[in-house]
């Protein structure tokens, strides 16, 4: 360790503690996302602000003294904290992540419904049911003509094994979220399409961004 | 340390991005001092121009608007098919658009509506006499549609000689000229016109479709649509009766008054 230059002793455990960062964040799934839209700001801020610090100080400081035997090793301590909080850190993220990230939920494709009619909707997902399933209906026309997508209510019924449960209301682009319980079986979502008026609409209906919150 | 800070704050600006949409103008500003309405100009009931004064259904909710929103209303003339064009342009010499402009999923992706403030559905005028009185009547036959108008794309689903023309005015011409043995629009389009036509008349029980109308906006106003939507309910509730008695005597309210607790939500604005 007495072997590295004054930068490495910084960089090292800085370059693990962004890796092990990065890792978790992509673990994260969304959630990472926004921690990191969040991070970006002041990160970006503490790196421009390092670097210009770094420019500073590789400036020759003739008058300065050389660091002892005992500044070199109070560096490689901090440095050996900072790798374990960073490697502690990524375990238990990874822990976390195994238990409570959300499932990814299908559905099945965009299809055509007629207003006033229910259609179902099988749904699968990858691991046990038990969670809040939320999805974003996107509606699209099919003719020219109509008002149909945005004055549109959707209405989606979790089926449970058969059961057909509370419906829900929402509407074009807006998220629904649906209580699945655990141990359920087979889910199915029974999607209904209103709209105001005698506009005999057609639209095309598609559940996107369908997971399994839990 | 004053230019690490500068540093510092221009990269984190170019990190981060910065969100370059111009902002939506503030609706009141928008709505202000002078504003442009396009309008139809020759259509009886609804927006009629004679001896330098403007009247109509469509005229009175543009004056409504105005004296609520306080702002002096300029009628500009435009045919059905300019309404979606004028309002695209960068330059547009109107603000809004009043001119039984039927909302529809596809002209949402060009412009912005705020509405609905009147149901209706397409419906069919002949030359008094006429012996059709049913769709199966017009198959084969020569019927007049206005240009840029829903009714141009759907007409009773049969099978008929369309003739587009760029006004109503021109398609009832063609008709009186027994050029075209029909004409068709929006019902109460129609109604409003045969009320002050005797040789006019709308063929009984043939409606088809839904058409609601709004007010056309330029794209991405969601502000400005809420602005307005806040005004058109309370238009609906306390105007719409009135006005609609006043100006379409001939027609009956029915279920072309719009239930003014369910508008139409706003288009949120696209990136």
């Amino acid at each position: 360790m007495g072997m590295l230059t004054r930068g490495a002793r910084w960089s090292v455990p800085l370059l693990v503690a962004t890796f092990a960062l990065t890792i978790a964040l992509l673990f994260w799934g969304d959630r990472g996302g926004f921690v990191a839209d969040v991070l970006a700001l002041p990160i970006g801020v503490v790196g421009v602000l390092l670097a210009a610090a770094g420019i500073r100080a590789a400036r020759p400081d003739p008058g300065g003294p050389a660091p002892g035997m005992r500044a070199v090793l109070t560096q490689t301590v901090v440095a050996l904290i900072v790798v374990a909080a960073g490697a502690g850190a990524a375990i238990g993220v990874s822990a976390w992540h195994a238990r409570h990230v959300d499932l990814t939920v299908s559905v099945g494709d965009a299809v055509r419904m007629a207003q006033d009619t229910d259609t179902d909707l099988k749904a699968t997902v990858d691991g046990p049911w038990g969670g809040e399933l939320v999805a974003v209906p996107e509606l699209s026309p099919t003719g020219d003509l109509g008002d149909c997508v945005l004055p549109a209510t959707v209405l989606v019924r979790p089926v449970i094994d058969g059961q057909p449960q509370a419906a829900y209301r929402t509407r074009h682009g807006e998220q629904v979220a649906l209580p699945i319980p655990a141990g359920a079986k087979r889910v199915q979502l029974r999607v209904r399409v209103e709209v105001p008026g005698e506009q005999k609409c057609e639209l095309l209906v598609r559940m996107s961004d369908t997971r399994l919150r839990r | 340390m004053r230019r690490t800070a500068w540093v510092a704050l221009f990269a984190c600006l170019a990190l981060t991005g910065c969100n370059a949409r111009t902002p939506e103008p503030e609706p009141a500003d928008y709505l202000s001092g002078t504003v442009p309405i396009g309008v139809n100009s020759d259509l009886p009931g609804w927006s009629l121009y004679r001896n330098g004064v403007w009247s109509g259904f469509d005229i009175a909710l543009g004056n409504w608007l105005a004296g609520e929103l306080g702002f002096t209303p300029q009628y500009v003339p435009i045919t059905t098919d300019e309404r979606l064009k004028v309002l695209k342009r960068e330059d547009s010499p109107v603000k809004l658009v009043i001119s039984n402009f039927s909302i529809t999923d596809v002209r949402r992706d060009e412009v912005d509506f705020a509405g609905p403030y009147l149901s209706d559905a397409q419906g069919l005028m002949t030359l008094t006499g006429s012996p059709i009185g049913t769709p199966a009547d017009i198959e084969g036959r020569a019927v007049c549609v206005v240009l840029g108008s829903t009714g141009e794309t759907r007409i009773f689903g049969a099978k008929i000689n369309s003739r587009p023309e760029n006004t109503l005015d021109r398609c009832v011409q063609r008709l009186r000229a027994r050029e075209v043995d029909a004409v068709s629009t929006d019902q109460v389009i129609l109604e409003g016109l045969a009320s002050y036509a005797s040789d006019l008349r709308v063929v009984p029980g043939m409606r088809v479709g839904s058409e609601r109308y709004g007010i056309g906006l330029p794209n991405n106003r969601p502000e400005l649509c809420e602005y307005l939507s806040a005004a058109l309910t309370r238009f609906v509730d306390e105007e719409w009766t009135r006005k609609f008695g006043e100006y379409l005597p001939a027609s009956v309210p029915g279920d072309r008054k719009p239930n003014s607790r369910v508008l139409d939500p706003c288009e949120p604005a696209t990136p």
